[in-house]
Formats: structure tokens, C-alpha cells, sequence
């Protein structure tokens, strides 16, 4: 199922709550994959990742159907974000064997999961190659320090003699053409195939939500 | 906690920033919390994860395609037989070179006697042994009418080096091929020529000729022979 544009208002909330199967699989979807973009970010492990968004649709979805509701409906994606955010630091002191942090403590990142691996595919690989290969050799260059090397960006602009926007423009350029690149191919973005997968488990996720909340 | 707006999202480029982790945690969840509502951000930052992820694990398999540099020493040298092996024979010759006769040409050396030539009117030659370094020393007449007011030998400009009289000296066998040629140094008047050869010769007989020049009037003409018993007493 496409995300595409997609607005949230009273209307939407109201057919979740009522257990519309269309809204639910976008419900499912959309915010799946959101919360997946979002921990991703933060380097949290796949299998935190799918614990945190079961726990947060279950959450989302308890409020809508048995609590008392929304305030703003149009806001609705806002309220999943800090539904997410509060089961994210649940877990993480739940996890945690030492005192909890401040909030403004950064996360602590686990290098050795691979957390890309369901949005990594051969097909993609061959596509940005190609990208890579009609860059310059020093955008090359900066790309690779970014991405494999994982270099400090300041340290990377000083070393090449570019800005900082320099660096985010060429990210841009470059992954526009992979997209088009991608719809040539396939008549759609990569991020709507992207997430099929992750469409499905939401699905499953929010219907069997809904089962267990009808039936309790 | 602050919302960015979309505005501000597009042109901060915040979606490809995300993507990278080039955010502040402010700038992160205020972006977090504008994607969450907004569809077009977030298939844009979906897009940027997409082609990072990809980058990513594109930059790690070239980086583990890469030929170890012993790899690709042998695939130079499969690929170029000839110059390879010219490379090898090369490096052998410098490798013997520096390890065997340059350090026996910087060791020390026992002084070798001289064989004193006297001129080829001696029925019985001089006698080399043939391990022997060759020292010679023969008399160096100048011969008369040859040596201007200043004593210098004529026809001999062009060997004068640096203001020193030279002479040209050759060492031929019995074939009279050449073993050892040169300019050396004139002695001074009424002193005998001194020359040292440094080659090891096969037993036989041997001539040297000293010239004014390489090309002039030969000064003078000594033979001696070599053998390989030790050498008789003069």
C-alpha cells in the first residue's frame, strides 16, 4: 500500500477508532514505518525497534478506542511521536542496569547489528552505484567519507575544501537521481516498495491489536 | 518541544541531515515531530535512509573488493612476463652489487708489492703471481725533445685535467686486446711510474704502453708475464 500524501484530521481519527480496515492498514503503515525512520536515527536494535511500535500502536489505539480520544486531530502524527518517544525511554530504562539518564543525554549506539538490512537490496546497491560512479571523484570522496567512514562532517569539508552545504546539496542531487533512477524502473519511489514488508507486519499488528482490544 | 516547520524543513535540506545524523537532538525531534504529520518529508527522509543505507553498504563491498597489494604484485608480474622478469634480474644484480662488491671494495686491502718493468730489453720477463693485485712501477723517461721549458710532454693538452699532466696508459695481452686502459697521472721528473691495475689476469704474458695521449706518440713500453706459481724473486 502507497503512503502518499496523506492528511490527518477528525475524519481519520474517528475511522480508526471505529476500526475502518482501510485506515488501519494506513494507520499501520504509515506510522510503522515512521517509528522505524525514527529509531533508526537513533541506532536502536531491530528487534527494540519492533517492540517499541507494537507497544506504541497499542497504545495509540487503547487511547482512541477505550480512552478518552485525541484533543487534535489534526495532530494526530504528533501525538504517535510522543507516544513513541515516551514507550522509547520506557524501554530504555526498563533496559537500562544503570540509574536512568537526562534527557538530553545522546542515545547509546549499538555498531554491531546491521539496522539497514531491510531497506538494503541488491537492485538498490546497482542503482546507487550507478549514482555514485557519474559523481566527480572528490564528491565521490566526500560521500564515502560520510557514509562508510562515518567522518565528522566538519573535519570531512575542512579536508576536501567545501561547506557544509555543499555536502548537503550533493546528498540531495544524489539521491534524487537514485529516485528517479528508481521510478524509471519501477513506476514507483523506492520508499513506497520500501516499507512493504513493514506494511504488512503494521497490518498484522493493528488488526491483531484491534482483535485483542475488541476482546477485552 | 519545538515544531519545524516545512519550510524551514526544505530549506535546511533537514530531510537529507536526518538522514545522516547531521542534526542537533533539538533540531532532531523538532524535525521528528513535523514528519510525523507531514507524508512528503517523510518519503523524503525514507528516500535519503534508502540511498544512504545503499551508499553505505556500496562503499563497505568496494572497500573488501580491493586487491591486496601482494595481489596485485603478482598480477603485474603474470601480466608482464618480460618486464617482470628484466625487474627481477635487475633487482638481483643491485641486490649483489650492494651486498657483496661494493663492502669488499670499501674493505681493507694488505699493500701489494711492485713489479718493477724495465723496459722490454730483458731476455727474462717480470713474474706475476695470477691471484695477485697488479702494482707496476716502470721507469718514465721523458723523451728528449718532448718536454717544452716547463717540462710538460707535448700533444698531451687534451689530458691535462684540472692543471694535472696526465698520461694515457693501456694494458694489452698477448693478443693485444686491451684488459685495462686510462688516463693516469705524469710522474714528476726523474720519478718512476707507479700504476696500479685493479683486475685479476690469467696466467700469460702482458705489455703495458704508456702514450702521451690516447691517440700519441708512445713514452713507453713494458711487458710482463703472469703465472700461476708464486712469483720468482727479481
Amino acid at each position: 500500500m502507497s503512503v502518499e500524501f496523506y492528511l490527518f484530521d477528525a475524519d481519520y481519527v474517528r475511522r480508526l477508532a471505529e476500526g475502518d480496515p482501510a485506515t488501519d492498514a494506513h494507520f499501520g503503515t504509515y506510522f510503522g514505518k515512521f517509528i522505524f525512520l525514527k529509531l533508526r536515527s537513533r541506532r536502536v536494535t531491530p528487534e527494540m525497534i519492533e517492540d517499541v511500535r507494537q507497544e506504541t500502536m497499542l497504545r495509540v489505539l487503547k487511547v482512541l478506542r477505550q480512552g478518552a480520544g485525541v484533543t487534535h486531530p489534526e495532530r494526530f502524527g504528533s501525538f504517535v511521536n510522543s507516544v513513541s518517544n515516551n514507550v522509547l525511554l520506557e524501554f530504555n530504562h526498563k533496559n537500562s542496569k544503570h540509574p536512568p539518564m537526562d534527557d538530553d543525554t545522546p542515545e547509546p549506539f549499538d555498531n554491531r547489528v546491521d539496522l539497514d538490512a531491510s531497506i538494503v537490496t541488491e537492485e538498490r546497491k546497482r542503482m546507487v552505484a550507478a549514482v555514485l560512479d557519474e559523481l566527480s571523484a572528490k564528491d565521490r570522496e566526500i560521500l564515502r567519507l560520510v557514509f562508510f567512514e562515518d567522518s565528522d562532517r566538519s573535519v570531512i569539508c575542512k579536508r576536501l575544501k567545501v561547506d557544509l552545504d555543499y555536502l548537503r546539496v550533493l546528498l540531495h542531487r544524489a539521491k534524487a537521481k537514485f529516485q528517479t533512477a528508481y521510478v524509471k524502473k519501477h513506476g514507483t519511489s523506492p520508499y513506497a516498495a520500501n516499507f512493504f514488508l513493514m506494511s504488512i507486519l503494521g497490518n498484522a499488528c493493528v488488526l491483531g491489536l484491534t482483535i485483542l482490544l475488541r476482546w477485552k | 518541544m519545538e515544531v519545524m516547520d516545512h519550510e524551514t524543513a526544505i530549506q535546511t535540506k533537514a530531510s537529507e541531515r536526518y538522514a545522516i545524523g547531521d542534526l542537533s537532538s533539538i533540531e532532531r525531534e523538532a524535525f521528528e515531530e513535523h514528519f510525523s504529520d507531514c507524508t512528503q518529508c517523510m518519503d523524503d527522509v525514507s528516500l535519503a535512509s534508502t540511498f544512504a543505507a545503499n551508499a553505505k553498504a556500496v562503499f563497505r563491498e568496494r572497500a573488501q573488493a580491493k586487491p591486496k597489494p601482494s595481489g596485485a604484485f603478482l598480477n603485474w608480474l603474470f601480466a608482464r612476463p618480460i618486464p617482470a622478469f628484466a625487474a627481477i634480474v635487475l633487482a638481483a644484480v643491485i641486490g649483489y652489487q650492494n651486498m657483496v662488491v661494493i663492502p669488499e671494495t670499501k674493505a681493507p686491502r694488505s699493500v701489494v708489492a711492485s713489479v718493477t718493468l724495465d723496459g722490454e730489453t730483458r731476455a727474462a720477463l717480470p713474474q706475476v703471481k695470477a691471484a695477485d693485485a697488479l702494482r707496476v712501477q716502470m721507469p718514465f723517461d721523458r723523451p728528449a725533445g718532448s718536454a717544452n721549458g716547463s717540462g710538460e710532454l707535448k700533444g698531451s693538452e687534451e689530458l691535462r685535467f684540472s692543471g694535472e699532466l696526465k698520461v694515457y696508459v693501456e694494458l694489452t695481452d698477448t693478443l693485444g686486446n686491451a684488459v685495462s686502459k686510462g688516463a693516469v697521472a705524469a710522474p714528476g721528473p726523474n720519478q718512476p711510474l707507479d700504476l696500479y691495475f685493479p683486475v685479476r689476469l690469467n696466467p700469460g704474458r702482458y705489455t703495458v704502453v704508456v702514450r702521451a695521449d690516447k691517440a700519441g706518440p708512445e713514452i713507453a713500453r713494458s711487458a710482463f708475464e703472469v703465472t700461476s706459481q708464486p712469483a720468482k724473486t727479481q
